[in-house]
């Protein structure tokens, strides 16, 4: 059974179908692309699986457990953590007091003092933020707090991590830095993520496997060169 | 740890200063005040300094509190009726807790408000249909007894404020205060950690309403449920700063003096320094007298 399962997940609002029956299969350790264009329902497909929106219909099951009806906070400690594309740090806490409550919380078994100091490190130089731990998160820059989203996900000890267009913001220099970060997580740590982002060329480089939504619906699914080759994202992104 | 070594010496100096008085019934009601609202501010503070959710409504606790003690006092002894008093202000806590803490903001600042002032009209109505106008309550315990509790009561919020603070519980309340979506996000239990946090803001507030009430020996609804009492705790809390737990101390022991100056000769005067200083410090000091000192303190 795959890690990420997600069956014929569906979400309407109101009039809208934000999600259309996606279904799709996510391997533990791989990194796994989704594209789109704007209000493709690449975020309300986050929402969904770390329980933040409930789904129309369908459900989704993550290591053998059904999340769907489970709040966030459980799902996180099942080891499934997001970011958000529109930042949300504790802007009023410290950027290592940030990632400290994701490690006393997050984690499915309670560590120790020694422990979470370690965790909070480990994430703080994972997103090259070692120096700016003792800075109110409020002071990042934009690029700062993306990197902080990614940190306090790694922090949780999550075994899978949604990143919601975390290298927006950042420039190509940084870009390059975030995708060997990702990359050496991965094979470190085994860690599983699931990647939107608008930087093509960052997705298609880092993805094992790309799913592309339009209008909620799933149009075309493959490897990098399968998608850079697919008629219909031909058609969607460059028209 | 610094702040909390500010406490300690603080609360030091308080008893150090009164202890020689004891025996002097001015001095003993002027630290039962002092004692009173530390113990009610730092309490406040557990839910509210900590999640930022400001409860306008702690009148309701202290009343309960008041209330439960009447009804059993004579019938059980006086340490018993405090322990239930706690107790019944916690569970009702915990019974309103869950759909009041759905609001956040204004709203819950107007319905915890809205709350104590319901209860406070459902309880005279009971007392009324019972025609009863006001119990007289006998056989209360010696003063100094009911100063000492308030005192240890006074010293057990504080401790616990500290120690909510700087664990675990306060690490995940803070993350509540700051974004609860991102904080349920990373694994923190908002809606139980709000409860677990209204519930320990409550139950103080129970015993020090009981403790009042035996000290005055007369419980009127209007009196035990005043709003004026809710008003009171948060001005304090905030003018002293909310960001330590020195600050309810400060604002405590400082209003609590002001009011013995004011209120006995000019009562509305009281009211109105209460409402000044409350809107100076909210513009101009947002953190507090704690902040003031702080900063002074480096400064120096
Ligand atoms: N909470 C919501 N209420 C109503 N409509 C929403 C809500 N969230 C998203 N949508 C709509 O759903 C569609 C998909 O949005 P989103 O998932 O944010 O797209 P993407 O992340 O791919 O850009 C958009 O049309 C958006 O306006
Ligand atoms: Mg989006």
């Amino acid at each position: 059974m795959a890690f990420l399962d997600i069956k014929g997940v569906s979400k309407r609002f109101g009039g809208l179908m934000a999600l259309n029956d996606v279904t799709l299969q996510v391997e533990q350790g791989e990194i796994f692309g989704l594209m789109g264009a704007n209000g493709a329902g690449k975020t309300t497909l986050f929402s969904v699986i770390a329980g933040h929106v409930a789904p129309t219909a369908g459900e989704v099951v993550f290591d053998g457990t059904r999340l769907t009806g489970l709040s966030p906070s459980r799902i996180c400690r099942l080891g499934l953590c997001r970011t958000f594309q529109i930042v949300r740090p504790f802007a009023g806490l410290t950027v290592a007091e940030n990632l400290r409550v994701a490690a006393l919380y997050g984690s499915a078994r309670k560590l120790s003092t020694r422990e979470i100091a370690q965790v909070v490190e480990e994430a703080l130089e994972a997103v090259d933020l070692a120096d700016r731990g003792h800075l109110d998160a409020a002071q990042l820059t934009l690029s700062g707090q993306k990197r902080l989203e990614i940190a306090r996900a790694l922090a949780t000890g999550a075994k899978l991590v949604m990143l919601d267009e975390v290298m927006a913001g950042l420039n190509p220099t940084e870009v390059s830095a975030m995708l060997d970060t990702l990359g050496r997580l991965r094979t470190e740590r085994g860690l599983t993520f699931v990647i939107v982002e608008h930087v093509i060329g960052a997705l298609m480089t880092l993805s094992d496997r790309i799913l592309v939504l339009d209008h909620g619906e799933r149009i075309a699914f493959g490897t990098p060169e399968e998608i850079g080759n697919h008629e219909r994202v031909a058609e969607v992104y460059f028209g | 740890m610094k702040s909390f070594g500010m406490i300690i010496r603080i609360a030091l100096a308080v008893f150090g200063a009164a202890v020689p008085f004891i025996g002097s019934p001015y001095l003993m009601g002027v630290v039962f005040q002092v004692a009173m609202w530390i113990a009610l501010a730092q309490s406040w503070s557990m839910l509210s300094a900590t999640t930022g959710y400001l409860s306008l409504g702690h009148a309701v606790f202290y009343g309960v509190g008041a209330y439960v003690c009447v009804l059993l006092t004579g019938k059980i002894p006086f340490e018993l009726a405090l322990l239930a008093a706690a107790g019944s202000a916690a569970l009702f806590a915990a019974l309103v807790g869950m759909p009041v803490l759905r609001v956040r903001g204004p709203y819950f600042v107007i319905l915890t408000y809205g709350l104590s002032e319901l209860v406070r009209h459902i309880v005279m109505r009971i007392e009324s249909a019972l025609g009863s106008f006001g119990r007289m309550i006998f056989d209360v315990p010696a003063t100094e007894v009911l100063l000492w509790w308030m005192v240890g009561l006074a010293v057990l919020a504080t401790l616990g404020a500290y120690a909510i603070r700087h664990s675990r519980f306060g690490a995940g309340l803070a993350a509540i205060r700051e974004d609860e979506v991102a904080a349920e996000t990373v694994g923190v239990p908002v809606t139980r950690l709000k409860l677990l946090a209204f519930v320990a803001s409550a139950a103080i507030p129970g015993a020090v309403g009981a403790l009042a009430l035996l000290r005055t020996s007369y419980f009127e609804p209007a009196q035990a449920f005043d709003p004026v009492i809710s008003f009171t705790i948060v001005t304090m809390a905030l003018v002293g700063g909310t960001d330590t737990v020195r600050g309810p101390i400060l604002g405590a022991v400082g209003f609590a003096l002001l009011s013995e100056l004011l209120w006995s000769s000019l009562p509305q005067l009281y009211m109105i320094v209460l409402g000044l200083t409350l809107i100076v410090f909210i513009l101009f000091v947002p953190r507090g007298l704690s902040g003031l000192f702080g900063r002074i303190g480096r400064a120096s």
